[in-house]
């Protein structure tokens, strides 16, 4: 339709409020201020590296899984509930401590990641299966199918989004957006490699027992 | 979206001054052609950015609310009652204003926006009759989108200007018959719904293949405004090669800020998603075009798809599409 915006009728036209498939990832908020940047499990900052996921859980309710995160296999299976939603981010990509990654995806009406929760898993190696602590963060908006768009923010930094697994209690340092009060800390998750050390010590200790 | 653009020149391009019985000048417009791929199982988002011809052009001699006069017009030999027809002014201050035509006299034009404010007697205009859905996709679908009922048919999102859209898509038969109809507007013919030069539609691509469009048209050569309302507002680039978000110049229309304040576009980036630009303002993402979440890498160079959502979150504003600088047409 063609239209121009004229002052005095401005009054009469109508808010669009479509629904927008793009979310945004990110730790900070410039505009407040706010910022939740990432430190490791022992309160060590992650100025770069890591990984940062967004998706859902195919599971109505992940706590079980989350629950389950106390070996490998409890890893595995978490992951192999997740449905990813884009690429991932490191953190500290563009700016030290934060990240941010604008994530486009066609969302159908049929996808499994309509009507769901929007997480973000954040891991402190280049994959999430080969992170040895993790992070799980409910946002406080859900997938939506495009509707002709849609469009979400998950910004953990916000008051809204819930800390599954980790802790809201990690140091502050500085960041490229400044000090900040406290971090997200990273929870230990068992790692492959050391479920494989502890598999092989308790073999040989029976071992020894039988010897 | 990779569009492949082309613009016919030598013998298809021309710009004929033709002089009417009625003492008007009406200018055609270079035409051509161009393809847009229509990707299957998502939404896309485009516009044929190609007009119809200019059907009467000349220059106001008198404004009265939304009525304008042109007393050396005859618009009565040059379009039919009824039919969508567009007027754009293409001079002074608001030049490249667009309005639809509600109905006209032989001399007279009835705007559905009172633009009395906005232009003056004197000013220059041109009128064409504006791009429906048969106009875009042929009477019969010769672009060949997949036709059956509404919950099966590819669908044609046209934006309705209030931030909603009627949807249209090609009936094969049953209780809506064949043609082209709105989704829940029974048998009714939606082949002369209008679609202007300004606004971008969205085809819900049903069938299962990509499929190639041509759209055929005359190119706009001169800027273009249009109203944008906040929220989200499906665009057009209206002319139909690349323009970068530096040449458009939007920046100067749109608000400012960081990722969260200003105004955003979203341009299609091929598979159903978007890449999000703003105007930054400082901060961590310095001044300039920036993409969201990308840092302060300088976006200025990225081109504009054919058709982009401008995402405004102030009030109420009206941007100018501009033509490239140096663009020769």
């Amino acid at each position: 339709m063609n239209k121009a915006i004229i002052v005095a009728v401005l009054g009469l036209l109508t808010t669009s409020v479509s629904e927008a498939g793009n979310i945004l990832a990110t730790n900070f908020d410039e505009v407040s201020g706010g910022q939740r940047p990432i430190s490791t499990a022992t309160g060590a900052p992650i100025l770069t590296g890591g990984i940062v996921q967004l998706g859902s859980f195919q599971s109505a309710d992940p706590s079980a899984l989350i629950a389950g995160l106390t070996s490998p296999a409890g890893l595995a299976a978490l992951l192999a509930d997740f449905i990813t939603f884009g690429s991932s981010s490191p953190i500290g990509g563009d700016f030290s401590g934060l990240y941010a990654g604008d994530k486009s995806v066609a969302i159908a009406a049929d996808s499994a990641l309509v009507g769901k929760s929007i997480y973000t898993l954040i891991g402190n190696a280049a994959t999430l299966g080969g992170s040895s602590q993790l992070a799980i963060v409910r946002d406080n908006e859900s997938f939506a199918a495009d509707n002709p768009v849609f469009e979400a923010l998950a910004d953990i930094s916000a008051g809204s989004s819930v800390i599954l697994f980790g802790s809201a209690t990690g140091p502050g340092f500085e960041t490229a957006l400044g000090m900040s009060t406290s971090s997200l800390a990273l929870a230990p998750v068992p790692e492959p490699m050391s479920a494989t050390l502890l598999l092989s010590g308790l073999a040989l200790l029976a071992r020894r027992r039988r010897s | 979206m990779k569009i492949p653009s082309r613009i016919l020149t030598g013998a298809a391009l021309f710009a004929a001054v033709l002089s009417s019985s009625f003492a008007q000048t009406a200018t055609t417009k270079p035409v051509g052609y161009r393809t847009e791929t229509v990707k299957t199982g998502v939404f896309n988002l485009l516009s044929s950015n190609l007009d119809n011809p200019v059907g009467a052009a000349g220059t106001i001699d008198a404004i009265a609310a939304t009525v304008l006069t042109d007393n050396e017009a005859n618009f009565s030999a040059a379009f039919v009652n009824g039919e969508a027809i567009t007027l754009k002014i293409t001079d002074g201050a608001n030049a490249g204003i667009t309005q639809d035509v509600t109905g006209f006299t032989a001399t007279t034009l009835t705007t559905a926006q009172d633009i009395s404010s906005l232009i003056a007697a004197g000013v220059k205009y041109e009128v064409r009759k504006t791009p429906t859905v048969a106009s875009t996709f042929g009477a019969t679908n010769s672009a060949g989108l997949l036709e059956g009922g509404a919950a099966t048919a590819d669908v044609v999102w046209i934006p309705d200007g209030a931030g909603g859209y009627t949807r249209v898509f090609r009936s094969n038969g049953g209780l809506q018959g064949i043609g082209w109809r709105r989704v829940g507007g029974g048998a009714a013919d939606a082949a002369t719904l209008p679609i202007a030069i300004t606004d971008a539609i969205f085809i819900q691509r049903r069938g299962g293949t990509d499929l190639p469009v041509v759209f055929t048209g005359h190119v706009q050569t001169t800027a273009t405004k249009t109203g944008v309302i906040t929220g989200f507002n499906p665009t057009s680039r209206v002319i139909p090669v690349g323009l970068s978000l530096t040449d458009s110049a939007l920046q100067t229309e749109l608000t400012q800020g960081a990722a969260a304040t200003a105004d955003l576009l979203w341009n299609p980036n091929g598979t159903g998603g978007y890449d999000r630009y703003f105007w930054s303002t400082g901060g961590l993402q310095g001044v300039g075009w920036r993409s969201v979440g990308g840092g302060s890498t300088d976006r200025g160079a990225v081109a504009l798809a054919s058709g982009f959502l401008v995402q405004r979150r102030g009030t109420a504003t009206n941007v100018t599409l501009r033509i490239p600088t140096g663009l020769d047409l």
